[in-house]
């Protein structure tokens, strides 16, 4: 497509008149990369949109950012390896390190609003069962709070809203092909088909999925057969998602009636694993931030494995689409059972308490 | 169109809205004439002495023009330059005062005027027009795209991380990405991208042993205070300056500096012409198609060398010498034939700012 249909021809004064005009257009606008940190950010995930989109416009116009962008991301994958392996890359890149700190500030900070915000409305809904609309606007700032902060796999904006998507209903037995989409101002509207009917009426919730994976109940009905769906109103928050930015990921079945959960850290599934076995951590309180130290409560089960002495108790949080190593602890150290307080340094953050608790990984390495 | 509006007031009888419009208008005269007329009064002080008739003769014969578009308006301004010039002897006398319009040459003028406010809109058009870019595709979706291709194709990176890197919110699927990577308008971006070469780019380029600002530079060479960067002359830099950043021709250097030869340029220049970096990056793009196993020749493509060509032309406003210089050393690589007579149909004849004004009209207002 080389533009050469057919055309008519300018005369020799037009055409330089024409040129002339055109000539007069002002240079194209080079876009920099202005805000120190930029290339660190994008490649931990911690970016918003906007920033997300100049600094792709910067990455094709240089060789070096892009050779920049490259070392970074191998310097993450090595920091990931462990704190002793993050101070290390920190040190030896001081930009990087910098920007992780500030980033994991940020996030923490994020974090800690969301989930208080979402706490509070969750006591009033308790008390007051039509103040259960508040609790939904709460969730919804929170997962429009998260979308518009960080673009990153969680908060997927290319999806449209009625991209269906494959939820476990109940594991090893039943999954379904999950879409919700807004249905007016205040209301969205959940369908689902399962992979077999069930054999009599049941009761099915919908939740959604907390940022760090924790799930909050948004309401039931009545599964009939192999079809099940779900009206909710008082969803005004959620409504105001731009249309094709609700994520049906963002949700989740399950059989059965629950109630709202009093609070999503105490309540929550528990948060530690090893990589598939069945060792769980189950957390004691909401964790919290003092004096730059986060606090995190959980009960050791008894059946702790501990023949294994360089296993080591990792804390991290998600920044962006980085883990961000907070500390350590020799497994063989920890105590045989009953609850233990694990800290962290988290410098600059203001005292709170982190009830979005999922956004907390614990892993044995 | 606010432009026409403004041209209504000018020509109107309310003398202070006349006025008033006159302020607004005759600065884009200006800029407008500056380039119109520089081929008939090469010479700047000449030029400027043409313009400030032209403007005296507008303002005092408003109320005679018509006001029947935009276009005529423009064709009506450079034929008072064009008499002016002629009328104050600035012109040559080889030049026929040609004033001929055809009707239909209105509505390209009208376009031209219109997307020369518009610049986003105009290089986007010449990406659609000759890169082959759909009409419509946002800048953001280009980027990723263009992206893409280069970590795939000049940076070699696997495919799983080029899907997390130009991924919005997730990675991008794989299918997608081929389809990218195989598209022949992201191909001749990726060209494009390499192939041109911003002069202040350039510059440093050539002068890579030299680490200090050019425009600290350019002072520099120019007061000549302070010693010359090792292994260089403050002529040479000077020269190199003026040429490759600045676009100047060889008379006007010599004019600016009394005692310079064009011989003399020449040989300064001569130093830098085999580190000019166009025909090994062609050969770089030969060898990753190659390499990648691309079958379609997006180097031989007419479209890439007419976008580079108005690129040139209208951003850095080079001579068509210096656009040739820039563009047959990689154009002989790729095996595209590209000639001066080539050249000066697509810019002295107008050819492309003719394709560009089609194509905004065909594909954006049917």
């Amino acid at each position: 497509m080389d533009n050469e249909e057919a055309m008519h021809e300018l005369g020799p004064h037009s055409a330089a008149i024409v040129d002339a005009l055109i000539r007069c257009a002002p240079g194209r606008l080079e876009i920099g990369l202005e805000a120190e940190g930029a290339i660190e950010r994008f490649a931990c995930g911690w970016v918003t949109t906007k920033e997300h989109d100049n600094v792709v416009a910067a990455l094709t116009r240089s060789q070096a950012l892009r050779s920049r962008l490259f070392e970074v991301r191998e310097q993450l994958k090595a920091a990931n390896l462990g704190l002793d392996a993050q101070a290390a890359v920190f040190a030896e890149d001081p930009a990087l390190g910098r920007t992780m700190r500030e980033a994991l500030s940020a996030s923490l900070s994020a974090y800690a609003d969301w989930g208080s915000a979402c706490a509070k409305a969750l006591d009033v809904a308790t008390e007051r069962k039509d103040l259960a609309r508040t609790f939904r606007s709460a969730i919804g700032r929170l997962v429009e709070g998260a979308r518009s902060m960080v673009t990153g796999p969680r908060f997927a904006a290319s999806r449209t809203a009625a991209e269906p998507h494959l939820v476990v209903v109940a594991p090893g037995n039943r999954t379904a092909e999950l879409v919700v989409r807004h249905d007016s101002d205040d209301r969205i509207v959940a369908e689902a088909r399962f992979n077999k009917p069930f054999g009599e009426p049941t009761e099915v919730s919908l939740y959604l999925v907390e940022p760090g994976g924790g799930w909050a109940w948004l309401g039931s009905s009545i599964a009939r057969g192999q079809v099940w769906n779900l009206t909710t109103e008082g969803c005004e928050e959620i409504s105001e998602i731009p249309p094709g930015r609700l994520d049906s990921r963002w949700f989740a079945l399950s059989e059965g009636r629950r109630s709202p959960r009093k609070s999503l850290a105490t309540n929550g599934p528990p948060v530690g694993h090893d990589e598939g076995s069945a060792l769980r951590l189950t957390l004691v309180d909401a964790p919290t931030i003092t004096n730059g130290v986060l606090t995190l409560s959980v009960e050791v089960p008894k059946d702790m494995p501990r023949h294994d002495t360089d296993a080591r108790l990792q804390l991290a949080v998600d920044v962006g689409e980085t883990i961000y190593v907070l500390n350590e602890w020799k497994v063989k150290d920890l105590p045989v059972s009953g609850p233990v307080a694990l800290r962290a340094q988290v410098p600059g953050i203001p005292d709170c308490a982190l009830e979005l608790s999922s956004v907390l990984r614990l892993s044995i390495r | 169109m606010e432009r026409l509006r403004e041209v209504e007031a000018f020509v109107g009888k309310d003398a202070e809205a006349s006025e008033r419009a006159f302020l607004g208008l005759s600065h884009q005269i200006r800029q407008f004439l500056r380039r119109y007329l520089s081929s008939l009064a090469p010479d700047e002080d000449d030029r400027d002495d043409v313009i400030a008739v032209t403007l005296e003769r507008i303002w005092t014969n408003r109320s005679k023009f018509q006001v029947r578009g935009e276009g005529q308006w423009w064709a009506y301004v450079a034929t008072v330059g064009r008499r002016c010039a002629y009328d104050l002897g600035k012109a040559p006398a080889t030049v026929v005062l040609q004033e001929d319009i055809a009707n239909a040459d209105y509505e390209v003028i009208s376009w031209a005027a219109h997307h020369s406010r518009e610049r986003a809109e105009l290089f986007r058009l010449a990406d659609e027009s000759w890169l082959g870019w759909e009409a419509g595709t946002s800048d953001r979706d280009r980027n990723r795209q263009l992206l893409a291709a280069q970590l795939h194709y000049l940076d070699a990176r696997p495919w799983a991380e080029i899907c997390e890197i130009v991924g919005v919110g997730q990675p991008l699927s794989r299918t997608q990405l081929d389809q990218w990577l195989a598209s022949e308008a992201v191909l001749r971006s990726l060209c494009y991208n390499c192939l041109y070469v911003h002069p202040d780019e350039l510059v440093r380029h050539l002068l890579a042993d030299v680490d200090e600002s050019l425009d600290s530079l350019a002072t520099r060479s120019l007061n000549e205070e302070s010693p010359a960067p090792p292994g260089w002359t403050w002529q040479e830099i000077r020269l190199i300056l003026w040429h490759y950043r600045n676009g100047l021709r060889f008379d006007k250097m010599c004019r600016l500096q009394p005692g310079l030869s064009e011989a003399m340029i020449e040989q300064a220049l001569a130093r830098v012409q085999h580190r000019l970096p166009f025909a090994s990056i062609a050969e770089k793009l030969v060898a990753a198609f190659r390499r990648n196993g691309v079958r379609s020749e997006p180097l031989r493509a007419g479209g890439l060398w007419r976008r580079l060509a108005f690129e040139y032309h209208v951003s850095d406003e080079l001579t068509q010498k210096q656009i040739l210089d820039r563009t047959l050393p990689a154009a002989e690589v790729a095996g595209f034939k590209l000639t001066d007579g080539m050249l000066n149909v697509w810019i002295s004849s107008g050819r492309l700012m003719n394709q560009i004004c089609s194509h905004a009209r065909r594909v954006h207002h049917g």
